[in-house]
């Protein structure tokens, strides 16, 4: 298992190098630093002093072998923009966005899960055909046009018609400006359910099908006829097994979340990883970016490592293979 | 079954908690609660939250870093001391920092003194003195990163010998010298940078303030929260804290205003703001600031390079049915714009493009007048080269996508096709613009201050080239005339002079039409009027809606 693990390990190198070089190559060939600073000043001098002082005036070679050279060594160098240390804004950034990844997923899974195995188990009933159709609104549904639409019957409706003075959930940020009940709560609510809601409705339905492959499996059926409880087959014979497939499915998506949720962030004013991305890429920050896709490249890499060990855990044949 | 009724019994009392949490103080107690406010008392106390569309890149105001409108909206105008305010009908009036008007000389040189206050003093104590005007001069002057050196550098000596009394001469006259130690800048406390890394000591914000509010934290892209300086020496704050919460999504923004989570919103102007205007409770206002929009020609591209062209499209241009489409359901009060400056500018407006409203019959003589004949297409050719142009705007503003499209429309009519290219922002105005790769632009110039300076836009010398790629007369617009005058306009101070060079300069562009004006940029002030009380109206220069805040005040002293 290590070597698999370090095979995957270095396997990724390579990768995350590519990348970067494509990143820095595209957006350095493509967007001005100091656009910002071109349109607002009014003095000629400016620009070239800002560009010479930043090193832009260097060739791109010259430029992209001193931020690798510095990343490796653990210097990630600072935004050009804000000046702040590139992993200071990363780490601040990372974390707001992995509790909205931690309860996402928590959520996401519990209810996935649970529709799956019922649906499942109650394969063309009226409850499984509304969980389908659900699914599939839940999935066509654009992401900024069901946060919009939670916050107006979430937040906006409530207030009007129990005449509060604060809404019962919030849209803006991470906490109040003066401490609220349950303000963590409150705050997470929204962003969390929107973020669930495609989650929630792709990986039902892969819970689903895959509960169904397992539910007609010859050990099913002789679990059955040995006379074992009907919950008992379901949850201990059949749900283990069917977890295994969702299990890659959930993984990978954790990673892309890292830096997937753009939209999410920016409708509820989540300062995390997604918005910090849109504002490098608008500003043409490298030295944001870099870090920035290596960061995400790691996680998504580091999950999709995840997956495979897991597969192993839950499934003994491939272990022992 | 049994689970799932305990699963609901489970969400009735988090429910009925999350209610009673919202609940806390309801609207109705709240209008009953000062009777002094309803009789016009100002009630002290309570912290407000507002709305903040954008973030700042640091608090450095010195800085290349710094400019982003609103940090100065939130922070630097707040801590910072200055020596003139903009108030806002547009015009200088002395800050309460100086005692009085500063004395002008213009002879031998030109030398302003300023005679600061006995008991202006920084947060912590130490009297703000003329060395505080002597270290912006020399940061400005000498730094290395610097975001505008214009004025600071015409500045040859602070005289600092006197602590209360700062003596500035210059070494060549600068015109809108009641710009400099205000505006960006301001004045800064020498005795806590001197000889320190000013950016390092400051980019991230400080908690030193000369000014009515004292910063208390900057979280980048979550909020800013200022708490009052008790060392304030002028109108101390009504509020005990006021809290901007960023929100950069335009919708979000305006659904956190509804739902009560900010009290008041400065948004750029869009159509949906609209939504806001019949909401209860509301003061929704838009009034002209000093920002403009316009059509801006690439006066070196064919067919741009002819000014015949360039009239016949200032008249193929239906200004007045744009201003109404994009402005129409927010605001009837805003009029096509004639000059490069606002009415809000009152001293400097002209109305030098008021002859070009719509009239084909005046593109079918100047263009035929340069030589152009319709095609069986109805569009003008010459010499086998058809009118057809393309337009550049900012990618995803949907006002300016909105404009390109009724002047497809308008000049289509007039005989010249139109296809649009847009680009992000970035590209737009680090490549496009000054590399010259444009025919058409349409964007915002966005003044810090009523100064009618345009040299930098129209001279001759802000071409860019590849010596001197930052130059912003983007419009490569080049005519000894124009030169003249407006380098004349940077020098000359007296006001009445000077305004009769603006519009000899105004007039020359009217003739010349490197761009046609179009708007003038409203700025949009929405607050809660049941929460908040005092002079809450827009200021048009860099300081927005936020000029006097610590004039604002919670009704009942709870926002």
């Amino acid at each position: 298992m290590v070597t698999f693990v370090v095979r995957r390990v270095a396997y990724s190198i390579p990768v995350l190098l590519i990348a970067s070089v494509l990143v820095f190559g595209f957006v350095r060939a493509t967007t001005d630093p100091l656009a910002r600073l071109r349109q607002g000043s009014r003095d000629p001098q400016a620009v070239p002093r800002e560009r010479a002082r930043l090193g832009l005036d260097k060739p791109l070679p010259t430029q992209y072998w001193k931020w690798l050279s510095g990343f490796v060594r653990g210097s990630w160098g600072d935004s050009f923009i804000t000046r702040r240390s590139a992993a200071q804004e990363i780490r601040a950034k990372l974390w707001n966005t992995l509790q909205l990844i931690i309860w996402g997923i928590l959520l996401s899974a519990l209810v996935a899960i649970a529709v799956g195995v019922y649906s499942a188990s109650r394969q063309y009933s009226v409850l499984d055909y509304t969980f389908t159709g659900l699914s599939f609104l839940g999935l066509s549904m654009p992401v900024f046009w069901f946060a919009l639409m939670a916050i107006q019957f979430l937040v906006y409706e409530p207030r009007q018609i129990f005449h509060l003075d604060q809404p019962i959930l919030y849209s803006v940020g991470l906490h109040s400006a003066t401490p609220q009940p349950f303000d963590y709560v409150r705050h997470l609510a929204l962003p969390v359910l929107t973020l669930s809601v495609q989650l929630v409705a792709g990986w039902s339905r892969y819970q689903r099908s895959s509960m169904l492959d397992v539910m007609s499996s010859d050990y099913i059926r002789t679990a059955r006829a040995k006379g074992l409880p009907r919950r008992k087959v379901l949850l201990k014979h059949g749900l283990r097994n069917a977890l295994i497939p969702l299990t890659t499915v959930m993984a990978i998506d954790i990673g892309a979340l890292f830096g997937g949720l753009i939209i999410t962030e920016k409708i509820f004013a989540w300062p995390g990883m997604g918005k910090l991305f849109l504002d490098a890429l608008i500003d043409g920050d490298t030295n944001v970016l870099l870090p920035w896709v290596m960061v995400t490249a790691v996680f998504i890499i580091g999950f999709n490592l995840l997956a495979d060990i897991l597969y192993g855990v839950l499934d003994p044949r491939i272990r022992l293979s | 079954m049994q689970r799932m009724r305990g699963g609901k019994l489970l969400l009735v009392p988090l429910l009925a908690a999350l209610i009673v949490a919202a609940g806390c103080g309801s609207d109705k107690k709240k209008t009953t609660a000062s009777p002094t406010t309803e009789q016009g008392t100002v009630a002290k106390g309570g912290t407000l939250v507002l709305g903040a569309e954008q973030n700042g890149d640091c608090a450095d105001w010195l800085g290349a870093c710094a400019g982003a409108s609103w940090n100065i909206y939130m922070i630097q105008q707040h801590t910072v001391p200055r020596a003139f305010n903009v108030k806002p009908d547009g015009e200088y009036e002395p800050s309460v920092l100086l005692d009085g008007e500063p004395t002008f000389e213009s002879t031998p040189k030109q030398k302003v003194t300023y005679k600061i206050r006995a008991d202006a003093v920084w947060s912590d104590g130490q009297p703000i003195t003329s060395s505080d005007f002597k270290y912006v001069w020399d940061q400005a002057k000498n730094g290395t990163d610097i975001y505008d050196k214009t004025g600071y550098k015409d500045i040859e000596s602070v005289d600092d010998s006197n602590p209360k009394v700062a003596v500035v001469t210059y070494s060549t006259p600068y015109a809108d010298w009641k710009d400099l130690f205000g505006g960006n800048y301001g004045v800064w406390p020498s005795h806590l940078l001197l000889g320190k890394d000013r950016d390092a000591e400051t980019k991230d914000g400080y908690t030193w303030s000369g000014g009515p509010w004292k910063l208390d934290h900057w979280t980048k892209d979550v909020e800013v929260k200022l708490v009052r300086n008790d060392k304030y020496w002028g109108k101390k704050p009504n509020l005990d804290a006021v809290v901007f919460k960023v929100i950069s999504d335009t919708a979000a923004e305006i659904q956190a205003y509804k739902t009560g989570q900010v009290d008041g919103i400065y948004p750029q102007v869009q159509l949906e703001l609209a939504t806001l205007k019949n909401q209860p409770n509301t003061s929704f206002s838009t009034t002209p600031g000093f920002s403009y929009e316009a059509i801006w020609f690439n006066t070196s591209k064919p067919p741009l390079n002819s000014q015949a062209v360039r009239q016949a499209l200032a008249y193929a241009t239906d200004r007045k049915a744009i201003v109404d489409r994009l402005f129409g359901p927010i605001s009837k009060d805003i009029q096509p714009l004639q000059s490069f400056t606002t009415p809000r500018n009152k001293t400097y407006y002209t109305k030098s493009f008021s002859q070009y409203v719509k009239d084909l019959s005046k593109v079918n003589s100047l263009m035929t007048g340069d030589g152009w004949a319709k095609g069986s297409d109805g569009i003008w050719a010459k010499g086998g080269q058809k009118a057809s142009l393309t337009v550049r705007v900012t990618a995803g503003n949907k006002r300016r996508e909105l404009t390109e499209q009724i002047l497809q429309s308008q000049w289509k009519d007039a005989g010249f096709e139109l296809t649009t290219d847009n680009q992000s922002s970035s590209i737009l105005f680090g490549q496009s613009l000054p590399n010259g790769d444009f025919q058409v632009a349409l964007f915002a110039q966005v003044p810090t201050s009523k100064s009618p300076a345009q040299c930098v836009n129209f001279c001759t010398e802000s071409i860019p080239t590849d010596a001197n790629k930052s130059g912003t007369n983007y419009y490569r617009i080049s005519d000894p005339e124009l030169d003249r005058i407006w380098k004349q306009v940077d020098q000359v101070s007296a006001e009445s002079q000077r305004a009769g060079l603006v519009k000899q300069g105004a007039d020359r562009l009217g003739e010349l039409v490197p761009a046609i004006p179009l708007d003038p940029f409203p700025n949009t002030v929405v607050y809660n009027t049941a929460k908040l009380g005092g002079n809450i109206i827009d200021n048009p220069s860099v300081l927005g809606m936020f000029w006097n805040l610590n004039e604002w005040y919670c009704k009942g002293g709870k926002c």
